[in-house]
């Protein structure tokens, strides 16, 4: 297959082009799923997010406006039901009778701590010590924030890219992820 | 908002653009050559480079090989499934009734009592007058749209053509103007989907914007009434 742009691959696969689809998973499904997973802390409910947002992806190939960035469109379409899930949470969270500190769900979060073979248990726990205290900062900023925080951090795009993603200007990306950067830091600092 | 607790001016918010490499390559430059020379954003640079690393020390797990081969079979089970659903049968008979509530609503308004709609069609255009004109032109916008658009597109233009059509009896070209030109917009997208007519929806569109320009241009002229589209072929003899 001649390698083709995003578009090219996204229109391929939606016509049932197999070896498209490998290309675009291989590209997408690891930086999406992590990046979901981060949105929403529930491995399970991300890989449906991310198929969901494929689905999407494809069935509206024809839409792509070409002035944009495909990545930037399919993590736009990425938080937009990350943002719907959350808010089904928390309406199925205000209908619980027993209002529970305990929500699984949320709880459940796995953010994913690099281990290496060469690491003591002491390292290993204190690593894991600091990525717990890393997802509760994350856990706390705001949302808006937080998304921008993790696609600079963890995606490295570019303020521009997550101004597109997020539609909002530059500048209001910038005081974001500042704002996000001073909270994690004196809370990972802790 | 910038804070600076130190006395060199260089903001927090300056080095974390910095770090993260969104500085212009002077603004880099500078920035560089003050950190040697400053003992407090140098502190403070290291401080943020071990945080940053602790931050991106979490790594993006490798999607599993179970987790890719369900998420094709979904995914492609689901483009099979949505191919099955556009070539239902029903959905021919959903367009039909489309078409049929357009013309139909079309006709009914125009009844045979003020203009003949379907001959309106095939009559030269300087033998129109001004609601025969529109009258073709609406039928032929009705037409092409509900058999490609989808039904809540094809009910706005009839809701407003409904509400056009009373104030299109007072004759007034801004009002004329302006259908001409929300038909044009319904229209285009349509246009080169529209198997029927296809090459009439095409001409339909463009015709609608220009005698929608035309109107709105002689309405303000000091003629009120345009006459270009009732001039007659000149014979040369």
């Amino acid at each position: 297959m001649i390698v083709k742009n995003d578009e090219q691959l996204i229109k391929a696969c939606a016509n049932g082009n197999e070896e498209a689809f490998d290309l675009l998973f291989k590209k997408y499904a690891r930086p999406l799923t992590f990046f979901i997973n981060q949105m929403l802390y529930d491995q399970n409910r991300s890989e449906d997010i991310f198929q969901d947002t494929f689905i999407k992806v494809l069935e509206n190939a024809d839409k792509f406006n070409d002035r944009y960035k495909f990545s930037t469109w399919v993590y736009r379409i990425a938080i937009n039901l990350c943002i719907n899930e959350l808010r089904k949470r928390r309406r199925e969270q205000s209908k619980m009778v027993n209002n529970s500190p305990y929500n699984p769900d949320f709880d459940n979060y796995n953010f994913i701590e690099s281990f290496s073979h060469d690491d003591t248990p002491f390292e290993i726990l204190q690593k894991k010590d600091r990525t717990n205290r890393i997802n509760e900062a994350m856990k706390s900023l705001p949302q808006s924030k937080r998304i921008a925080f993790i696609l600079k951090f963890y995606h490295f795009l570019s303020y521009e890219e997550i101004a597109s993603i997020m539609e909002c200007s530059i500048g209001t990306v910038k005081s974001r992820i500042h704002y996000a950067v001073g909270k994690i830091q004196v809370l990972v600092k802790e | 908002m910038s804070t600076n607790n130190k006395n060199c001016g260089i903001s927090r918010e300056l080095l974390i653009d910095f770090l993260l490499e969104e500085l212009s390559l002077e603004e880099t430059a500078d920035l560089d050559n003050h950190i040697r020379e400053c003992d407090s954003c140098s502190v403070e640079l290291e401080f943020m480079v071990n945080s940053f690393n602790t931050i991106r020390e979490v790594e993006m797990p490798h999607v599993s090989s179970n987790t890719y081969f369900a998420l094709k079979n979904r995914i492609f089970g689901k483009i099979e499934t949505a191919a099955i659903r556009k070539s239902n049968p029903k959905e021919p008979y959903k367009q039909l009734m489309s078409m049929a509530l357009s013309v139909v609503a079309v006709l009914f308004f125009y009844n045979y009592m003020i203009i003949d709609p379907v001959s309106t069609i095939s009559m030269p255009y300087y033998e129109m007058n001004d609601q025969e004109f529109w009258a073709g032109d609406t039928i032929v916008t009705a037409g092409a749209m509900s058999t490609s658009a989808p039904m809540r597109d094809s009910l706005a233009f009839l809701s407003n053509f409904l509400l056009f059509h009373r104030s299109i009896k007072i004759a007034s070209p801004d009002i004329q103007s302006k259908f001409y030109f929300f038909s044009a917009d319904m229209l285009s997208p349509y246009a080169l989907m529209n198997r029927i007519i296809s090459s009439t929806s095409v001409e339909a569109g463009s015709a609608s914007r220009s005698r929608g320009k035309l109107i709105s241009d002689a309405s303000k002229s000091i003629s009120p009434t345009p006459q270009f589209y009732r001039q007659k072929p000149v014979l040369i003899a």
